[in-house]
């Protein structure tokens, strides 16, 4: 099994550049060839804070390589770099969700509540939505913006930065399961992301609303287009950046899905009875489609 | 915090029996109304230091009405219009104060206001309002 730790996993300090080269084609080798492999930096912000006082707190440093799928035609191969604790508590909510199996390690694992793991069907995972979240958790806390993506390649490498994203063409990556979206709503994706592609497309000061996410809503409504009894969703744009997705049955009942990055709000109308809540998943959003309408 | 910006009590209220007028962007009509048309998330319903909130104009102060508003801006020609009494905002939870130094367009600043207290929570039963309302359909974008 491919190891995913380099020699300087061990080290308090940023890994070089070809260290964290060598590895990332290492782990990656087999499922993207590594030709295709752009090094890239991203200065990180608060995160970049986060991490340091993680370490002035004598807690020990890894470093990993997470796959996180963005938008096509792009997979992400993502290294965080940082302390123990902060890793711990980017995989907290999804190691039990995830089809993960250990990965076979150079040393013992650093932390017997955080173990590194690599996922069992890594063509499954590379399409799941729970990875969205460890890329799109960061953003929130303004150190990482996915939708910088297609410009990382051309930013300088630094040996100060704390993270770095390997971008590379997608390669083996076959969703488990997709449908074609009507070529009506493909339409009006693609008029809804050149209406929103510029800030302030509302006169209001809306926050421009970038392909990517355009991207992420349709794959969710191709996904949705598998469940039966189904309606075709209406998607729509709104001032605040989020993304609307809306169901309606002619017998009243309607879920809305609101999306921004990794998060999306839902809520769920019949006859006056309102439910809502906040879903991180998008397996978990085609589950709630299921159990509301179909 | 709003910084050196009036805080929303420090703002002229404008009276319940005025009317607004609310624009609404040509993709948030399908055929109905969506919620897009009216942002909630970024606000929840308080402001933020650089936005009090969605816009409406106050009609009393435009002379010239709906073309006095697409004479400042052409785009807005393509806009839906929804014409509102304020007390029916009122009901739902929703404050009408003048905020001027908010337009994007000079000439029509005097009549600009927000709409405070749209929260996730009053959004459906404010944009089902609207949807009564509706004074001109914007053209389906798609």
């Amino acid at each position: 099994m491919t190891s995913l730790q380099s020699p300087q996993a061990q080290r308090h300090g940023p890994p070089t550049r070809d260290a964290l080269a060598v590895a990332a084609e290492n782990f990656v080798s087999g499922q993207i060839s590594s030709r295709y492999l752009v090094s890239a930096n991203i200065a990180t912000t608060q995160r970049r804070t986060s991490l340091a006082e993680d370490e002035a707190l004598g807690t020990a440093v890894a470093w990993t390589f997470i796959i996180v799928p963005t938008a096509y035609p792009q997979v992400m191969v993502e290294c965080i770099y940082g302390s123990t604790q902060t890793l711990a508590r980017w995989f907290a909510n999804s190691v039990h969700t995830w089809k993960f199996e250990p990965l076979e390690v150079n040393t013992a694992p650093i932390d017997p509540t955080f173990t590194i793991f690599r996922t069992a069907e890594p063509t499954l995972t590379l399409n799941s939505s729970r990875a969205d979240l460890i890329g799109f958790e960061s953003s929130a806390a303004g150190a990482f913006d996915c939708r910088i993506h297609p410009t990382a390649g051309s930013m300088g490498w630094d040996e100060t930065v704390r993270r770095w994203y390997l971008l590379s063409a997608r390669q083996h990556v076959v969703p488990a399961q997709s449908s074609e979206l009507p070529q009506k709503l493909l339409a009006r994706f693609r008029l809804l992301a050149d209406e929103t592609k510029d800030p302030n497309w509302d006169f209001e000061g809306a926050p421009s609303i970038p392909e990517d996410e355009w991207l992420r809503a349709s794959d969710l409504c191709r996904e949705a287009l598998l469940v039966k009894e189904l309606p075709e969703p209406v998607p729509s744009p709104c001032g605040d950046g989020t993304i609307h997705l809306r169901w309606s049955k002619p017998d009243g009942s309607q879920v809305l899905l609101e999306m921004r990055g990794s998060q999306i709000w839902w809520s769920y109308r019949k006859h006056g009875h309102v439910e809502s809540g906040k879903l991180w998943f998008r397996e978990d959003a085609i589950e709630l489609l299921r159990d509301k309408l179909a | 915090m709003l910084g050196a910006r009036p805080t929303p009590e420090q703002l002229e209220e404008a009276a319940p029996h005025e009317f607004v007028l609310r624009l609404v962007h040509p993709t948030s009509y399908t055929g109905r109304l969506e919620t897009s048309c009216l942002p909630s998330r970024d606000w929840k319903g308080k402001p933020t230091a650089t936005d009090y909130g969605p816009s409406a104009f106050l009609e009393a102060r435009l002379p010239g009405g709906v073309a006095e508003l697409e004479a400042a801006n052409h785009d807005w020609k393509r806009f839906g219009v929804v014409r509102l009494q304020i007390r029916e905002l009122n009901e739902r939870g929703v404050v009408v104060r003048m905020t001027p130094m908010d337009c994007q367009f000079p000439t029509i600043a005097h009549a600009h206001a927000t709409l405070f207290g749209v929260t996730s929570a009053n959004r459906d039963d404010v944009v089902e309002l609207f949807a009564a309302r509706i004074q001109r359909v914007p053209p389906r974008a798609a």
